[in-house]
């Protein structure tokens, strides 16, 4: 709080906009009471949070994954399970469901981050696949296909679902940030930026890699929980969906600026608006959106929004988001 | 053990592997040239299995013979898409993960516009042989799966020879080797380039008829075997022609053993096992880098 | 003795880029390594700083062998390289960049820019510190590389073909660069093809050719030695 208001004293350029935009999130729930716009709003800072913690790994430090449906998907899971079987309370589910997420990221990133090439990104990918088996074939253990249902929420209205993503976003963004300040986020980015320059400056390129990999992957699994407790209802092939979690991560952060602080957040706006927006007209359609609307942003605008758009007017630096 | 279910299943394994072998051969070809992984490769054989089956619906043509037609449609397809789409993203200079990321929508596309065309529900061609199976030795052979496989060897082989005797063969491994060397060499690099797509879409749209007889299709078939087409190319080693032959046969085999021994539905397990195994200590692949 | 390279040899299928390649380093001296182009100097410099592995042969730092050992490992234990095609991390500014290199050795970020800035001062590069590296010439960035080496604190300094692509005034900076960054105590293995360079810097030569050495001395040493001059210096030193 007291760096905030110096920052703010300090009339650090940037500031102001942040504070502003926390504010009236804060106070909207208070003021509105449309359902459906808050629930918009739910999803759209559930997948920015989504995008930011994708970001770290694939933005960041250059490790880009297409399949962090593993650890979104193990994360619901875990929460759920715990709950169901042993009665964990849903917010110590929470925690779980992070640690979880980072425990699977363990093996996968220390097999394939030590190589060079599209090997990771699609790994991944296949353990996002060998999850879904796994938890559709294990009935005893998961229910299979028929899914977990909550019937105890952990909340019991919309409102408080909206303060409590709007928390964990805080706490996400923070930490990333704070990271990003730190000696690892500069790891992270010269990683990214030329991996053999790293290594001949000192850095153990993999053992980086694997922290970027295990935070990102620690705070999807933590979204993966939110959305189970969020819906209610979690089955193999909606948590661990190649299209509708793990490509659609990727879809936010690229349309919004791969790389960039704020880029997720914008891209999350506008891949949620966009799929609600074909979901009434069209329900097939929204994956066929993603799909077009990846070709479009790569071809087009390679650097996303936020990317582009500082290009154009800034230097593109690593110093924390603007 | 019973000695001759063993051999069966080995035997079974492998047919299914010569297929696999050639729906990976195409992911193989393109990412030695361009050093992508083509993410929409698995929806890509969905395009040669549709064409196949509307072909024998509307028409009666056998998928044997439909062959002919699904490989220039897919050639011309995949130079469309590598022309048009793909081409200029490279040519940015953009990163990998962009390239990859491209090719994903691509297959995101097709998918949906199949889903939306087709419906999601399940189709297979029928034919006279669809079931037919001849014992040789006291082994039970499918018949289509027999001529698959005779045919997929076939057509690696041609295009073996075809990268090795010919003049648009040697361009191509040019450019596979060392893009600006063969560009500063007079090799057009892009053209090149449409080629090698568009081949690498015609060898995995023929599979797409090879495959009809003995599989189904649906809209996201793709997913699955652009995940199994990685997994050969991995096993066999990136770029080579013959790690992809030998990464089919080796999960087509792995499948069958898991199929009979462990259970159906997990018969993919021991195909992942290996592809870890091989990840940890070899990755290079067991064929390694050849060149092609 | 800081560093002692014995029995040094690498092939690559078959193709011998480094023979049998003996030479030490005092602490303090600056050792220049010279020879024409595919005489192995590179390879050599990649054997030492972890980026390949011999394939006979030991290299002993301090009288510990350090072999085989990786990349990160071996900067952190004290020798740092420049790259021949330089590598800066393009998106970072020049200032970020050369926090990255001191890093290795402080981990705090706020004292890590204040030593970096230390550094740019002593290179001369301050004014520069704010620009994005991809937005440098070809002299800067090569000056950025060493910056960024000598962030990382390091006993052994290797420069591998620093010069490549200067003008005549960027290479009298470099030499009186090369020349501050020994009175701070930095021992320096410098490989380089401008032979005014090598020849005033270098306490001591080694040559190679073939991949072999062929000659080991100082700087007049060298210049006269008929093997030396078949193989490479000839008139290219008499035109200098």
């Amino acid at each position: 709080m007291r760096h905030l208001t110096s920052m703010i004293r300090k009339k650090k350029k940037g500031v102001l906009p942040i504070v502003i935009l926390l504010v009236i999130l804060i106070i909207l729930p208070l003021v509105l009471k449309n359902q459906y716009i808050l629930h918009l709003i739910i999803l759209v800072m559930m997948w920015a949070a989504l995008g930011i913690s994708w970001n770290l790994l694939g933005g960041y430090t250059g490790q880009v994954s297409f399949g962090h449906a593993a650890f979104f998907g193990v994360g619901a899971y875990a929460a759920c399970l715990l709950h169901t079987k042993l009665g964990v309370s849903l917010w110590a589910g929470f925690l779980f469901a992070g640690v979880a997420g980072a425990l699977i990221s363990i093996p996968i990133g220390a097999i394939c981050l030590r190589l060079r090439g599209p090997y990771f990104a699609l790994s991944v990918l296949a353990l996002a696949e060998v999850l879904r088996l796994i938890t559709l074939h294990w009935k005893s253990f998961t229910e299979g296909a028929v899914g977990i249902l909550l019937i105890v929420p952990v909340m019991g209205e919309k409102v408080e679902y909206y303060y409590l993503i709007l928390g964990l976003g805080i706490f996400i963004m923070l930490t990333i940030a704070y990271i990003l300040k730190r000696r690892m986020g500069f790891y992270f980015i010269a990683i990214r930026e030329d991996e053999d320059a790293a290594e001949a400056l000192g850095i153990f390129t993999t053992r980086y890699k694997l922290f970027s990999l295990i935070v990102s992957a620690f705070f999807t699994g933590i979204l993966g929980s939110f959305f189970a407790n969020y819906t209610q209802f979690i089955d193999p092939y909606i948590v661990f969906s190649i299209g509708e979690v793990s490509i659609a991560m990727v879809l936010v952060v690229v349309l919004g600026g791969i790389g960039t602080f704020w880029g997720p957040v914008v891209g999350a706006l506008i891949v949620v608006l966009l799929s609600e927006g074909f979901r009434s007209f069209f329900a097939q359609a929204s994956i066929l959106v993603y799909g077009a609307l990846i070709i479009i942003v790569i071809l087009f605008l390679p650097r996303g929004i936020v990317g582009s758009i500082k290009a154009k007017y800034h230097l593109y630096t690593v110093s924390k988001g603007e | 053990m019973d000695i001759s279910i063993l051999i069966q299943t080995i035997v079974s394994g492998i047919l299914v592997g010569g297929l696999y072998a050639l729906i990976a051969l195409g992911m193989t070809l393109i990412f030695g040239v361009m050093r992508i992984i083509n993410l929409a490769h698995g929806e890509f054989l969905m395009v040669g299995m549709y064409t196949c089956f509307w072909l024998f619906k509307l028409w009666g043509v056998d998928p044997y013979l439909s062959i002919i037609l699904s490989i220039p449609l897919l050639f011309f397809l995949g130079s469309l898409f590598q022309r048009y789409v793909i081409l200029p993203v490279i040519k940015s200079r953009a990163p990998g993960e962009n390239q990859i990321l491209l090719t994903a929508g691509i297959g995101l596309v097709l998918a949906n516009v199949a889903l939306l065309l087709f419906s999601p529900n399940y189709f297979t061609v029928l034919t006279s042989y669809s079931n037919a199976t001849f014992i040789f030795k006291k082994i039970s052979i499918s018949l289509p799966l027999f001529w698959d496989f005779l045919i997929s060897i076939g057509i690696t082989g041609i295009l073996y020879l075809f990268l090795m005797k010919t003049d648009v063969g040697s361009s191509i491994r040019a450019v596979a080797q060392n893009p600006d060397a063969a560009c500063l060499m007079g090799i057009n690099t892009d053209r090149v380039m449409i080629y090698t797509f568009g081949i690498g879409s015609a060898l995995v749209g023929a599979a797409g008829s090879l495959f009809m007889p003995v599989y189904y299709v649906f809209p996201s078939i793709g997913e699955l075997f652009t995940l199994k087409a990685f997994i050969v190319v991995v096993l066999g080693g990136m770029g080579s022609a013959i790690g992809a032959l030998v990464g089919g046969l080796t999960l087509g085999v792995a499948e069958s053993i898991g199929a009979t021994y462990i259970s159906m539905g997990l018969k993919d397990g021991l195909g992942f096992a290996i592809f870890v195994l091989v990840l940890i200590f070899k990755p290079s692949g067991l064929v390694g880098k050849t060149r092609f | 003795m800081l560093l002692e390279v014995k029995g040094l040899s690498k092939n690559f299928a078959g193709l011998r880029a480094v023979h049998n390649v003996d030479f030490t380093v005092q602490k303090g001296e600056i050792l220049g390594l010279i020879g024409p182009n595919g005489a192995g100097k590179t390879t050599i410099f990649n054997m030492i700083s972890g980026s390949l592995k011999p394939n006979e042969g030991r290299i002993l730092f301090k009288e510990r062998d350090i072999t085989g050992l990786s990349p990160p490992r071996i900067c952190l234990l004290g020798i740092t390289r420049t790259f021949q095609i330089v590598k800066p991390l393009p998106r970072l500014t020049v200032l970020e960049n050369v926090m990255v290199g001191v890093f290795s050795k402080v981990k705090d970020a706020r004292k890590a820019r204040g030593r970096a800035l230390e550094v740019l001062e002593f290179t001369e590069q301050l004014p520069k510190k704010d620009l994005v590296a991809s937005s440098l010439t070809l002299g800067e960035w090569k000056k950025l590389e060493v910056s960024r080496a000598l962030a990382t604190s390091p006993e052994i300094l290797l420069l591998d073909e620093c010069m490549a692509g200067l003008n005549t005034k960027e290479i009298s900076d470099a030499i009186h660069l090369i020349g501050k960054i020994r009175e701070r105590g930095v021992t320096i293995i410098v490989i380089e093809h401008v032979m005014k360079v090598i020849m005033s810097i270098s306490d001591r030569i080694v040559v190679l050719n073939h991949g072999e050495k062929i000659m080991e001395g100082t700087p007049e040493q060298v210049a006269n030695d008929p093997e030396v001059i078949k193989a490479y210096l000839g008139e290219d030193y008499a035109k200098r």
